[in-house]
């Protein structure tokens, strides 16, 4: 380990970005590593000293334009222009999944699963099916626990779309990841699977 | 007194020649074991973030050197961290496994040598990485404090882009297999209306306008907005026949609940429409 190799690399003064020099033998992969050197480097230079904070210190205003976009979106759901809120939600999404990689992952998975969550429900309430089960479908994936909601609107547009088999699946993991506020919280989903499982059966009936 | 210096010399002899044997070989044997640690292969490829970096810090050694500021070292410095730390994960991940199957025979004594040997690297190399972090440092920030918990939460965070983007994929499929699913029941179900689907085409592309032409009552107020919602209705409505278990909830402009209310609050009320 004490030697390495000495690439061949130097550095344009005006944009302080690391460039390949031309050789003989190209290396693989070092164009792809010195792109993403420099956009690390743009990025960092709105630090003091270009140190990124530690991960526990979070970027205050984007944090508040995502709420604010968010609550926006709320309001335009609660008024019943559920296109409107599908689109500040998608702003927000973008907001959200745009955060530095230095922050903490925690909070965007927190922050996506719920705007995910609610984009879901704007795109149940004007029947869009398909892109609300995806939607709840990610906020399941982001954040299995605790998100009843997200769980009973996957199972929800998939009953919908006549897709009873895999409504049961959703339904039965749901139930799974609440088994912890059994009885408390849950009621819905369970409900929701005792429908979904009469349908199956009136159609295994029909089929007969 | 030569009597005696004779009968010294077997004893001594007996003495040099077991300890220049012993000599010989583990100088044999070392030379041989050093041979082999250094012709392994070694655990992981080389890493093109160190050698950028290693080269970016020479680089004032090299003829006409270019000024390279500190910032371009320090996020170096950084993507070489994310790359020790992915490395120090796969080896802490592996060192148990390995060891069950060394203990089963199933991996020979090389190998062991092999991944402690990457071992010793890696933990050298987060000094390393600690030390020039230090260096980089301010009085403020105290770098080497930290940059390891950056550097590792950068990984999770490339992890989980990458697992929504492949999500998206998945769902963009889905929406896809939905759209032309309901493209072909809303046209049946035009035709069974009645209505010249292939002459209405030819006019306009979007099959909502076709419905809200057809009915009349909803044409005072034909806004972007209302034509979404009529169209989402009719698809609702054309479902219905396609799977009758569905048609008994009735089907109005959904209020919903605010999706901000407690889980069981808007669940609920969705619920109680049914």
């Amino acid at each position: 380990m004490e030697s390495f190799t000495l690439l061949p690399l130097t550095m344009e003064d005006s944009s302080k970005s690391i460039l390949p020099l031309p050789t003989t033998v190209p290396i693989p992969d070092l164009a792809d590593h010195l792109n993403e050197l420099n956009s690390l480097h743009r990025n960092l230079l709105q630090f003091d000293n270009a140190i990124p904070p530690p991960p526990g210190l979070i970027n205050p205003k984007r944090s508040a334009q995502i709420n604010k976009l968010r609550e926006s979106g709320n309001a335009a759901f609660r008024k019943q222009s559920f296109g409107d809120a599908v689109k500040l939600y998608s702003l927000a999404l973008e907001m959200c999944l745009g955060r530095p990689h230095w922050e903490q992952s925690a909070l965007v998975r927190e922050e996506a699963s719920m705007i995910y969550s609610n984009r879901a429900q704007a795109n149940i309430a004007m029947r869009n099916w398909a892109e609300g089960m995806c939607d709840a479908e990610m906020s399941c994936g982001l954040k299995p626990k605790d998100n009843v909601k997200a769980w009973y609107r996957r199972a929800l547009c998939l009953k919908e779309m006549n897709k009873l088999e895999d409504a049961r699946e959703v339904l039965e993991m749901g139930c799974e990841w609440e088994a912890e506020n059994q009885g408390k919280t849950d009621g819905d989903l369970r409900a929701l699977l005792r429908d979904v499982l009469k349908l199956v059966e009136e159609k295994e009936k029909a089929s007969l | 007194m030569a009597l005696n210096l004779a009968t010294f010399i077997p004893p001594i002899l007996y003495i040099a020649i077991i300890v220049g044997s012993m000599a010989t070989f583990s100088s044999l044997y070392r030379k041989r074991k050093a041979q082999a640690a250094a012709s392994m292969e070694p655990w992981f490829p080389a890493s093109l973030s160190r050698d950028i970096y290693l080269t970016l810090l020479h680089l004032p050694d090299t003829p006409n050197p270019p000024k390279i500021p500190d910032s371009v070292l320090r996020a170096a410095l950084l993507r070489r961290a994310t790359d020790v730390i992915q490395k120090a994960i796969t080896i802490r991940q592996s060192k148990g496994p390995l060891q069950t199957l060394l203990q089963r025979g199933s991996v020979g004594d090389d190998t062991w040598n092999q991944f402690l040997q990457a071992e010793q690297e890696i933990d050298a190399e987060i000094k390393e990485v600690a030390e020039d972090a230090m260096a980089l440092s301010t009085q403020n920030a105290q770098w080497a404090q930290f940059i390891f918990q950056s550097a590792a939460e950068m990984i999770t965070n490339d992890r989980l882009r990458q697992k929504l983007e492949e999500q998206k994929l998945k769902s963009e499929e889905w929406a896809e297999w939905w759209g032309k699913k309901t493209e072909k029941v809303r046209s049946e179900f035009l035709a069974s209306e009645g209505v010249d689907v292939a002459e209405k085409h030819g006019v306009s592309v979007n099959p909502a306008m076709v419905l809200t032409s057809t009915l009349p009552a909803k044409t005072g107020n034909v806004s972007d907005e209302d034509g979404v919602l009529v169209e989402a209705d009719a698809a609702a409505s054309v479902a219905s026949p396609m799977s009758p278990n569905l048609g008994k909830s009735p089907k109005g402009t959904p209020t919903g609940g605010t999706p901000t209310g407690t889980p069981s609050g808007s669940v609920r009320k969705k619920k109680g429409r049914k």
